[in-house]
């Protein structure tokens, strides 16, 4: 007798090969489809600052036939190129979003960057869902719950918003074409934007949008679609103004006079006592440092130092701590307390759309020898005279490597 | 020693218009996803108009293709969807397709090969086409494709109690089918 268990395993057994004869069918249909199908048409190529010159007259010849077609010039008489809508926005003295984040929750943001270092001097970020304002400076981050009249009081800026928008979007395209991701720049009727230039970067997973007004070179709106195994998340800034006043009792903040005020010290992440010394080393170095003592910390269950490298790891208890570090060096790990075979580690690149540091892609291999792609955020500090790194944690899920 | 490029290098060059990057990406799942699109089809030259399909169409339609998810479970569901596609517009052929199937597995293999893989897949071909398309097409997604149940509702686009009720039936129909066969060839 055959049981339901037999009769499952056949069907994860079910094998076949292919043949000569669909290898020639799928080589013809694939070879003709290539050759009939260029669908690059009426696609833009990106121009990036050291290819303007190069690529004008194309652009020039692409622009005029477009126009030509369509008789549609909303373009202006000249090709378009990031580098201006970059350029645009170091212009802007604050910026003023309405946004959605992964989960769900619409916020609003105001950002005023400092004009020399392009890092935001005054961000605020207010939640109403959350019942949550936070407003962070270079020196001072506040946690602000109007609801509950309470305010948290944080050393140091906030990590996630130190990016003006003008560097994300310089960061993410770059990026974007050296880690061989498409980018496309075509023009679009947007629903709710109306015809703009779309700034489109795919990727493996993850995808950027960013809505550019033709007449201002300005951003209209933006958005990043990530994809992982639980499912597809989506940020936005699907409305931002330029140029407004911040108003007044976010800039200057005052904790209410009968609030309840909670300082809390450094904020876990620049915690000057987490994480390495990296005085005197190179980004790679130390980045293949601090990773190196993470990879032997986990392969000797070493949990208060996994702590100290990793500030977020703090508060977890010990289960908490091992069950999030484990699934994230590979989530298909069998038996965490075999630890890891072996590591490499790569070298560190900066991605727009993880202001929280530089990101270090690392290949895990298990004790049955299979292979995991983890990237790692590692973020350099500078604080009381001390250079340090700790690593934020993994970004994006692991990925086994087939083959 | 050259390492084989990853599934994601081999996405980029060919969304980048190189053939030979998804001839690649054909090769290296060749087998896996014939052998799915045989398992729902259970006819070969439905399996295989459904592999050239979707390869067709990934190579038409490459600017436009996302990787959402491991390549080889995506192009899983492509076969999948495909598969279904083509059974909506055409008749299964009635006329013994496992006869065709055992000769292309004839001529592909050493006789000796052949024939232990032609039964095993022959007994399964034929009680998997004997069971209704639905349940048939959990059961594969579930073991051959390793989907979970709640994503194979997604595809099938009904609820999960569904698709828990067709993953039962199916599996005792097709212990029924397998353990007569089997009976019968003790008794006769």
């Amino acid at each position: 007798m055959k049981s339901a268990d037999d009769i499952t395993r056949a069907i994860s057994e079910f094998e076949i090969q292919g043949n000569h004869r669909l290898d020639e069918r799928v080589r013809e249909g694939v070879g003709e489809a290539f050759s009939v199908h260029e669908p690059q048409a009426r696609r833009w190529r990106l121009l990036l600052t050291s290819r303007i010159a190069q690529l004008a007259a194309a652009a020039v010849i692409v622009l005029a036939a477009l126009v030509g077609l369509y008789a549609w010039d909303f373009w202006g008489v000249r090709a378009y190129a990031v580098t201006e809508t970059i350029e645009a926005l170091r212009k802007v003295e604050t910026s003023h979003a309405f946004c959605t984040d992964w989960d769900g929750n619409k916020f609003e943001m105001w950002m005023r960057p400092d004009p020399v270092t392009r890092q935001n001097d005054f961000i605020c970020l207010i939640y109403p869902e959350l019942d949550c304002v936070t407003i962070s400076t270079p020196r001072v981050s506040y946690y602000y719950y109007p609801g509950r009249n309470l305010v948290r009081i944080v050393r140091g800026q906030l990590i996630t918003s130190s990016l003006d928008l003008a560097s994300l979007i310089e960061s993410l395209v770059s990026g974007a074409a050296k880690g061989g991701e498409s980018v496309e720049i075509r023009r679009e009727a947007n629903d709710r934007y109306g015809d703009v230039i779309c700034v489109h970067c795919t990727g493996a997973v993850r995808e950027y949008k960013a809505w550019v007004d033709p007449k201002t070179r300005l951003l209209a709106g933006w958005e990043c679609v990530r994809t992982s195994n639980s499912g597809e998340f989506v940020k936005s800034k699907e409305e931002i103004r330029y140029n407004e006043p911040v108003p007044d009792r976010w800039l200057h903040f005052q904790c209410p006079d009968d609030a309840e005020i909670r300082p809390e010290g450094w904020g876990p992440i620049d915690d000057p006592n987490h994480g390495i010394d990296v005085s005197g080393l190179s980004e790679e170095h130390a980045c293949s440092q601090i990773l190196s003592d993470l990879f032997e910390a986990v392969n000797k269950a070493d949990l208060a130092h996994i702590r100290k490298l990793i500030p977020f790891a703090a508060g977890l208890n010990d289960l908490a701590l091992a069950a999030a570090v484990y699934e994230s060096l590979g989530s298909l790990w069998d038996d965490p307390r075999a630890g890891l075979a072996g590591y490499e580690i790569g070298s560190p690149y900066w991605d727009g759309a993880c202001p929280l540091g530089v990101l270090v892609p690392c290949v895990l291999t298990d004790h049955q020898g299979r292979r995991f792609e983890v990237t790692f955020i590692v973020r350099f500090r500078s604080i009381e005279g001390r250079d340090s790194c700790v690593v934020v944690f993994t970004w994006g899920k692991a990925r086994k490597i087939e083959g | 020693m050259t390492q084989a490029p990853s599934d994601k290098s081999l996405v980029r060059e060919f969304r980048r218009g190189d053939p030979e990057a998804l001839l690649a990406i054909y090769q290296r799942y060749r087998d896996y996803l014939l052998s799915v699109a045989m398992a729902l089809a259970c006819d070969l030259g439905l399996a295989e108009d459904a592999m050239h399909d979707v390869f067709v169409s990934l190579a038409q339609n490459r600017r436009e293709f996302r990787l959402r998810r491991n390549l080889k479970a995506c192009l899983a569901v492509c076969v999948v969807n495909r598969i279904r596609d083509l059974r909506r517009r055409q008749q299964v052929r009635a006329a013994n397709p496992l006869d065709e199937e055992a000769e292309i597995l004839s001529a592909s293999f050493g006789p000796e090969q052949a024939a232990i893989l032609n039964e095993q897949c022959r007994r399964l071909a034929e009680a998997l086409r004997q069971i209704p398309e639905a349940q048939r097409d959990v059961l594969v997604l579930r073991h051959k494709c390793d989907l979970p149940l709640r994503e194979i509702a997604k595809l099938q686009q009904t609820g999960i109690s569904t698709v828990h009720a067709r993953y039962r039936y199916g599996l005792d129909a097709l212990r029924t089918l397998m353990n007569g066969e089997l009976n019968d060839e003790i008794g006769g």
